[in-house]
Formats: structure tokens, C-alpha cells, sequence
């Protein structure tokens, strides 16, 4: 009892010391209480959405952004590392026709460098080739003509600020996908990147190797002549809308591209308003088409990958083949087992039958789809003319046309930019905005297989870290105005 | 006795086909200090970091040891910037980065045996002229020159590059070639040059090419 007594006024002393402290102090209550409140709610997070992206983070990343970009920086946010190019590229565009150049130049540098990566011996890309997963578990790095356009919209804002040297690079690299076609008649045929790349060292006043370019780009194109000695202004203009990629096959593991029938345009005039020694000045000037991106979408032959493809979907039609067959076998063998009270064959019927079920569960298994993730605001073609405009600060506006007759399309704001003694104008038919949701062919099982992941949702995270530390340029970056 | 050898085989297909177990390189990676001297853990066919490092020790340590440039009676006034480095290569890239470090390692190896001139600067250089001049702020500790100070020597360059496709085999091969050339700015003879070479070729996954 006097133990008793004794231990039970020790504790009294113990709480007695500490008790105090913890009610004497407010701040340090309401910290503990703050510290459980947060370790709760993060417990009731990581329940609902594993390694996350939660929803305030979520919200803080996307508040950073410029509003009209906020739905697709979303996307990126969220999709992760998987998608991250394709989400890159569709930011790029859009911010570029916005006027957010800042936005525009770090998502595609971001893209490309994801595309320039070499993944060898990479978990993704092994997962692609794997019987029983889709060849979209590998990280999008897109086709040629979309690696080439990623390149190309950068040249473009490299000319827009002046860097020649930098957008012939871009230009010259776009070139350079072109050339993976399977059959020569096609390889290095994207006219459009060599007249760029022409114009690049037409600025730079290297005109041996403009020559050079244009001369490439003339014979892919003939229509595309070198400019004048005096062009100082290229004008650009994309119109339609971007090739579709479809399945194809009886297992849907062919690639297949459908051009769009809901955009008509196929001709543009630039009206151009300046002055030329305080006197009024107007042209009208008429670009060409200087390359198709649904051609080259189409035009590159076969993928390496479609033979590992083609090889999931034989697997794919024998299983099933040969579990049709065998159901159907083990069926006969099993009711005429039974009509004949022979219980061996019924036995074998039975047999018969699960092996058919599995190999039709093998069947099914197997994923030979064709990866058909696209650059979704990408343009139908690319038009081009370069001129010499006597006048300074110019103004621009575009009229599309079908087949010489006016359509009621409104089109885009023009970009001008004269950061030296060259001027780029650019626009665009079709508008690039809108991204609010996923772009086509994504697989949202994939994605929803890689938050199961546990490797591949700590790449999301450090994706998602990554983006928040080093991140785009905050919606403190205003857009530059632009004429329509 | 078919149908069973059919089965075996369908299974051992379906076994070889299964996807493989996650290993050590598939697991996400914290972030690491590396040497920028060294190849870091990604790696592409183009100049990298490490490339920067060795090309701008090679070229210094070169001129160091050129007599027409650091057995001069006086120091020579040397520009390098980016001015008249060129990039006609199909990499984009910040030539600053070059150029700088260049500039930067050779100020402090060659301890006053070479002054380099700050024109990439001069802007700032001319408003604290005016300044001084104006009476706006006082004279410094080193007084006044009658202008900026002009240069002997002037680095030059260009970055050049050739690409080949193998596209049986995947493989993308980059030859490039930075070359430097220091120019005499009253003669216009080049004093010293000399050259890095880049060549590196590798292949994509299958399911990129």
C-alpha cells in the first residue's frame, strides 16, 4: 500500500511538471494541435490519394499560372511524367499564341529535353514492349512530325527574339527527325524546316548556307523559291487542324493516321499596315504551302516497334484461337461425356474447357494496341512567304480562304516581332487554346496503373517537385499584345 | 501428345513475354551533387556540361603555354565573350556558357599575365564614366582614362556539328567540333587556335525510334 501510495505521487509530481508547461503555453498547444491536425489530414490524403497530387497542391500550382493556361498546366500537374511532352507541347502552343513567350519557351524546352533524352535500358520503355502492357505505358516522346513541330515552334521563338543562330539549330534538329523515314523518298522532305533553317542564316547574313537550305527545301518543294536578297520579313501562317491517329488491325495494334475533314482552308492572305517615312503603307501578301504535317505524319513507313506489336497481336489471335477451339471441343467432349455416362471423356471435356478459358484469359491478357497519344492543336499544314516590307512597326492580319473563295473564319492574333533586322509574323487558323481535357489517347488505365506503382508514382512526385522548384514562369509574366 | 506440346509452348511464350521485375535503375532518384568535371547520370550525343569544363582547362591551359599570347613584353588585353563565337551546329545552346568560363578560368590561371577587357560590359562601364564625369558620383581610387580600354586580342569561334542515322539499327551519331581562334585586332592574324572535339552516338529504345 505504501508503494502504492509512493508510485502514485510520483506520477502526480510527473504530470504535475509537465502539465503546467503544456496549459501555460498557448503557442506551443496550438503548434502540437496544428502538427496532429496536419499529420490527420495528410494520413486521410495518402488514404484518398496515395503519393498524391493532392488537391491544395494541386490548387497552389495551378493558381501560379497564367489564367487562360491554368486547365492544361492542370493536366500536366496531375497526368505526371508519363505524358509530360505531349502536356509540354500543348502548353507550348497555346502560350506561344497567347503572348506568354516565357511560358511558351520553358515548356518546350522542357519537352525537348525529355525528347533528346536517349532512354535506353529504361523500365518504361521495356513495360512497352511487354506481352501484357500497352506500348502507351512508355513516357510520350510522340512521332517524328510531332518531335519535329516541338522543334519547330522553338526555332519560331527563337526568331522571335532574334537568336538566329539558336532557331537554325531548332530548325535544322526538326530536319533531322524527318529523317527516320523507312523509305528514302520521304527522308528529309520536311520542306518547311529547311526554308526555316534557310531563313535563320538568311538573318544571320550567312548566305552560303541559306542558299543551301532553300535549295533543300525547293527540291522537296519546288514551289518554295529562295526569298530576295532583300526579304526582311517571313511570314508564316498554319492552317487546319492536326492529323488524327487512329488503331487499325484486327488486335488494334496498328498505327493510322486520318486526316481531319473539319477544316477547309487551304489558302491565306496577310494584309500588313505600317509606315514607311511617315507615309502610310499597306501590301497584301500570299504564302505558300510549304509542307503538309498530316503528309509527314503519314509518309514515314513503318514503326520499329509495330513488329514487337505485330507480334503481341498474333499471340493475341492464336490464344484466343485456340481457346475458342478448345472451349468448343471440351463442350462436345463434355455433353457427349455425359450423354454417354462416360465420365473419362467428360473429364477431358472439362479439361478441354479450362484450358480454352485460360488461354482466352491469356488472349485478353495481352496488349497489342498501337500507342495513338497526339499533339491534338498541332496545325494541318504550314504556309510560308518572305518578303522585303519597306515599313517599320508594321501591323498584320490573316484572311483564310477555300479555294480562292472567303470563309468566315476568324482565325487568331498575329504575331509580329522585329528583334533585328528580320521580322517574323505568325499565326494561325485554328486556335491552339482550349486544352481542358487529356489529350486524345491517353489511356487513363495506364495512368491510374502508375499511381499503383510505387516507383513510378515517386517519379510523378519528383515530376510534380520539380515543376513546382524550378517551375514555369509565374502568372506574374504578362502576355505580349498582339494585333489581330 | 500435339495439343500438349501446343500448350507448352503457348505457356512458355507467355512466361518469356512477361514483364520483367523493377530493378535499381527503374527507381526514382533523389537529387545528387555530381562532378561537373564528369559525365553526369544523362547523357545525350550534343556538348554537356562536363564538355564545357574540359574544353575551357584545355583552351586555357593551350594559351598559357602559346608565346605570342603570355611572353608579350605587356600584358595583353584580351576580349572574350560570345560576340564572335558562333553556333552553327544543329544544337541549341547558351554560347555565354562557353565563353564565360573560358574567360573566367583564364583571368585567374594567368594572374595578370593576360587583362581582359569587359566589352560585353561596356554599357555599364560608360555610365559610371558618365557618372564620374557628370559629378554625380566622385572619382574612384584609380582615376580617370581618356576612354575604355581597347583590346589587343579577340577571341573567336564557331560550333559545328554533323549528324548521321543509322535507321536499320537506331543509332544517331554527332560529330561536333568547337573551334577557338584568338584574332590580332590591329593585324587581323589569328595568334592562336585550336579545337574541341565532341563525337557520340547512341541509340533510343525501340519503342522511340
Amino acid at each position: 500500500m505504501r508503494n502504492f501510495m509512493l508510485g502514485a505521487a510520483a506520477a502526480a509530481l510527473m504530470l504535475s511538471s509537465v502539465a503546467p508547461a503544456y496549459a501555460g503555453d498557448p503557442a506551443e498547444k496550438a503548434a502540437k494541435e496544428a502538427a496532429k491536425a496536419e499529420q490527420k489530414r495528410m494520413k486521410e490524403l495518402r488514404r484518398q490519394y496515395g503519393d498524391g497530387p493532392y488537391p491544395d497542391e494541386i490548387a497552389a500550382y495551378v493558381a501560379q499560372r497564367p489564367e487562360p493556361l491554368r486547365p492544361a498546366y492542370q493536366l500536366l500537374y496531375t497526368e505526371g511524367e508519363n505524358v509530360s511532352v505531349l502536356n509540354f507541347e500543348r502548353i507550348g502552343l497555346a502560350a506561344l499564341q497567347l503572348g506568354y513567350y516565357k511560358d511558351a519557351e520553358f515548356a518546350l524546352d522542357q519537352a525537348l529535353s525529355r525528347i533528346e533524352a536517349i532512354y535506353a535500358k529504361d523500365a518504361q520503355a521495356e513495360k512497352a514492349r511487354a506481352l501484357f502492357h500497352k506500348e502507351s505505358n512508355k513516357d510520350y516522346k510522340g512521332e517524328p512530325y510531332e518531335r519535329a513541330m516541338a522543334y519547330y515552334y522553338r526555332g519560331l521563338l527563337y526568331l522571335r527574339a532574334g537568336d538566329y543562330e539558336n532557331a537554325r539549330a531548332s530548325f535544322d534538329t526538326a530536319e533531322f527527325q524527318d529523317t527516320v523515314s523507312e523509305d528514302e523518298t520521304y527522308q528529309s522532305d520536311f520542306a518547311l524546316m529547311n526554308y526555316m533553317s534557310g531563313w535563320a542564316s538568311h538573318c544571320l547574313g550567312q548566305d552560303s548556307r541559306a542558299k543551301d537550305a532553300f535549295a533543300a527545301a525547293a527540291k522537296a518543294n519546288p514551289k518554295l523559291a529562295a526569298p530576295d536578297a532583300g526579304a526582311n520579313t517571313l511570314f508564316v501562317a498554319e492552317l487546319g487542324l492536326a492529323p488524327i491517329k487512329a488503331k487499325g488491325g484486327a488486335q488494334n495494334q496498328m498505327l493510322v493516321f486520318q486526316a481531319p475533314t473539319a477544316a477547309t482552308e487551304n489558302e491565306v492572305v496577310f494584309s500588313v499596315a505600317g509606315q514607311v517615312r511617315s507615309k502610310a503603307y499597306s501590301g497584301e501578301f500570299h504564302p505558300l504551302l510549304a509542307s503538309s504535317v498530316y503528309e509527314q505524319a503519314t509518309t514515314r513507313g513503318g514503326r520499329p516497334i509495330q513488329g514487337i506489336l505485330n507480334g503481341k497481336a498474333q499471340f493475341k489471335s492464336a490464344t484466343d484461337t485456340v481457346g475458342a477451339v478448345s472451349t468448343a471441343v471440351g463442350a462436345a467432349l463434355l455433353e457427349s461425356g455425359l450423354g454417354s455416362n462416360n465420365s473419362g471423356m467428360a473429364n477431358a471435356g472439362l479439361a478441354g474447357m479450362g484450358f480454352g478459358l485460360a488461354m482466352k484469359l491469356l488472349s485478353h491478357a495481352a496488349k497489342a494496341d498501337a500507342d495513338i497519344r497526339a499533339w491534338d492543336n498541332l496545325p494541318g499544314a504550314v504556309y510560308l512567304a518572305a518578303a522585303r516590307v519597306p515599313a517599320s512597326s508594321i501591323k498584320a492580319a490573316a484572311a483564310y480562304r477555300h479555294d480562292a473563295a472567303a470563309l468566315e473564319l476568324t482565325g487568331n492574333p498575329v504575331m509580329v516581332a522585329s528583334p533585328d533586322k528580320c521580322t517574323i509574323v505568325w499565326t494561325r487558323s485554328r486556335s491552339a487554346l482550349g486544352i481542358t481535357n487529356p489529350a486524345p489517347g491517353i489511356d487513363a488505365g495506364v495512368l491510374r496503373a502508375r499511381a499503383g506503382n510505387r516507383i513510378a508514382a515517386a517519379k510523378d512526385k519528383l515530376f510534380r517537385t520539380a515543376l513546382v522548384s524550378d517551375g514555369a514562369p509565374s502568372i506574374a509574366a504578362t502576355p505580349t499584345a498582339l494585333a489581330r | 501428345m500435339a495439343i500438349s506440346r501446343g500448350i507448352a509452348a503457348l505457356a512458355c511464350l507467355a512466361l518469356l513475354s512477361a514483364p520483367s521485375a523493377a530493378r535499381k535503375s527503374d527507381r526514382a532518384s533523389a537529387t545528387v551533387n555530381i562532378d561537373p568535371s564528369s559525365q553526369g547520370p544523362v547523357q545525350g550525343i550534343g556538348i554537356g556540361g562536363d564538355d564545357v569544363v574540359k574544353m575551357a582547362d584545355q583552351m586555357m591551359r593551350d594559351m598559357l603555354a602559346t608565346p605570342q599570347l603570355s611572353n608579350l613584353r605587356a600584358p595583353p588585353q584580351i576580349i572574350i565573350d560570345a560576340e564572335y563565337f558562333t553556333n552553327q551546329s544543329s544544337q541549341r545552346i547558351n554560347k555565354d556558357i562557353i565563353t564565360d568560363r573560358l574567360r573566367t578560368s583564364l583571368n585567374r590561371a594567368s594572374q595578370g599575365r593576360f587583362i581582359f577587357v569587359a566589352r560585353n560590359r561596356a554599357d555599364m562601364v560608360a555610365a559610371e564614366r558618365d557618372a564620374k564625369r557628370a559629378g554625380a558620383v566622385d572619382v574612384g581610387t584609380t582615376g580617370l582614362t581618356r576612354a575604355q580600354a581597347g583590346a589587343d586580342f579577340r577571341l573567336s569561334g564557331n560550333i559545328a556539328s554533323t549528324e548521321e542515322r543509322n535507321n536499320r539499327t537506331g543509332m544517331v551519331q554527332r560529330f561536333t567540333q568547337i573551334t577557338f581562334e584568338m584574332v590580332d585586332l590591329e593585324r587581323g592574324t589569328i595568334v592562336w587556335s585550336n579545337t574541341y572535339d565532341i563525337a557520340r552516338a547512341s541509340a533510343d529504345d525501340v519503342v522511340y525510334r
